[in-house]
């Protein structure tokens, strides 16, 4: 995935980041082909988050370019990303109607009747207010309606972290089953073991570095072992 | 994309202004029944002091309202745009100045109105209550409504003009000043609400000073020229055309202040977004 690919939907080149005297991303250089699920690997700290908001628009990068299906973040790229971040981002006074009707008013690609679907699947009310709901629904909630948009990028944030195994499998199901396979998911999580079934190539990153780009079949083929137990070994401390 | 914004920030917040108003309207009502009721004075040299404090508690709490309310949407403007919620907001396919439009012209319009029903409010109920508070004479009404009305513009149409204009970009100059602050906060780190209030202080000192900067010019003349005392009719003429004056000064200095407030919120919004 490091090669400049020109049929690329991602391109990422010589983006670097600081806070103050601490670099966050180091001269990270990336290309995302479409129709994948890649795995952004590492853990905590290790810039994933920084990344992942740096290609949403919700960080100024200090250095390098973002190339999001030709465009530099900005409105013509939220119009074709689809993002779940790690933290939940909806009001305490806000019902799930409320959340999905923003989806609804400013996403040309939402696909309301999927949405509809999956929250009656998921037996989620349209008129819960979204305080009342446990982190794991709010998480479903969540990812229902960014899922059902007909986006050419979801960035899913560690969508599986801090909710219980039930909650894991109806979320990572959630997300093979809703995505378009012309799509690319960039998913990032420390929770490897989850996920490694579903991903497609995986990126490797520590301290602002990217360590690895490569598909999951070669490094299984390379090492010998499953992409959890290759991670353990190279972020061993 | 902005009448879909507007909708959103409308329907988010209009809860709590709404709320303050109702409270306002109420304790007026109350207020307006309890001086209605109470009996008057008979003594020429008497002060009623529980009436007296009962109006300036009156003064004290619609004041309150108007502040609570720009406070809110100040720090509605904050959590929006800064916080988690900014997660939602800033992934939006809108461009910066449309989210801060949006959230101003909500703002704005309940300020202005605001502003509005106290004009409706306190004058009346003001000389209203004045005769339980001490024995006056109303008499002085007339002329001080021809005085506010030479002050305005001369006549109530024309004072209406000035004064609705005034009000509105008083409206404005309130809430994008903390907007300003707000987005200013950003760069105090893990330090932003207490960056944002730093830079509110700093800003509204700075904004004090670029009114009276404005204003400078009528004030000054306005004291020093004391030719104008020889007769009370030629003073009140004077007085009335440099004091029109200087709420024009003020006027203008609003306009430029906001202009900078928006320009400044916008820069930030879009070429230094941090968003934790």
């Amino acid at each position: 995935m490091n090669e400049t690919r020109t049929d690329s939907l991602v391109s990422i080149r010589g983006l670097t980041k600081r806070y103050g005297k601490i670099t966050a991303l180091d001269n990270v250089n990336l290309e995302l082909p479409p129709g994948r699920i890649i795995g952004l690997l590492g853990p905590n700290g290790s810039g994933k988050t920084t990344l992942i908001k740096l290609m949403n628009g919700l960080l100024v990068p200090g250095r390098g370019t973002i190339l999001i299906d030709g465009n530099i973040p900005g409105i013509a790229t939220k119009s074709c990303v689809s993002y779940l971040p790690e933290r939940f981002y909806a009001s305490d006074s806000m019902r799930v109607e409320d959340l999905f009707s923003y989806f609804e008013d400013f996403y040309a690609d939402f696909d309301k009747s999927k949405a509809l679907g999956l929250l009656e699947k998921l037996q989620i009310s349209l008129k819960s207010p979204l305080k009342s709901l446990s982190k794991g629904t709010r998480e479903k909630a969540a990812l229902v309606l960014v899922m059902s948009r007909r986006a050419k990028l979801y960035i899913l944030d560690e969508p599986i972290a801090g909710v219980d195994p039930a909650a894991r499998d109806v979320i990572l199901r959630t997300i093979i089953q809703e995505y378009d396979e012309s799509s690319t998911i960039l998913l990032s999580t420390h929770l490897i073991s989850d996920i490694e079934t579903i991903l497609d190539d995986v990126i490797f990153i520590r301290d602002g570095k990217t360590l690895l780009s490569s598909s999951v079949e070669d490094i299984r083929s390379a090492q010998g072992r499953s992409v959890d137990a290759y991670f353990r070994e190279v972020f061993a401390c | 994309m902005l009448a879909k914004l507007i909708k959103h920030e409308w329907k988010e917040t209009w809860r709590i202004p709404a709320l303050i108003f109702g409270a306002i309207l109420l304790l007026t009502t109350a207020y307006m029944i309890y001086f209605s009721l109470c009996p008057p004075l008979t003594d020429r040299g008497a002060l009623h002091v529980g009436n007296l404090f009962l109006f300036i508690a009156f003064c004290f709490a619609i004041s309150a309202g108007d502040l609570l309310c720009i406070l809110y949407f100040g720090i509605r403007f904050y959590k929006n745009l800064s916080t988690d919620e900014g997660y939602l907001m800033h992934t939006l396919p809108v461009s910066p100045d449309r989210l801060l439009l949006s959230k101003t012209a909500v703002a704005t319009v309940w300020t202005y109105v605001y502003s509005l029903l106290l004009y409706a409010i306190i004058l009346p109920v003001t000389f209203f209550s004045v005769p339980r508070i001490q024995q006056t004479d109303l008499s002085f009404l007339e002329e001080f409504g021809e005085m506010m009305a030479a002050i305005l513009g001369g006549s109530p149409l024309s004072a209406l003009a000035f004064l609705l204009p005034y009000t509105l970009a008083g409206s404005i100059y309130s809430i994008v000043q903390l907007y300003a602050a707000a987005s200013l906060g950003q760069f105090f780190g893990r330090h932003k609400v207490f960056g944002s209030i730093v830079c509110y202080l700093g800003l509204h000192t700075l904004f004090g000073c670029v009114t009276s900067l404005f204003m400078l010019p009528s004030m000054t003349k306005l004291i020093l020229d004391t030719s104008q005392l020889s007769s009370l009719s030629s003073f009140t003429v004077y007085f009335t055309g440099m004091f029109r004056q200087v709420l024009f000064a003020q006027f203008l200095s609003n306009l430029a202040v906001i202009a900078a407030c928006l320009f400044l919120c916008h820069y930030i919004l879009k070429k230094n977004l941090n968003l934790d």
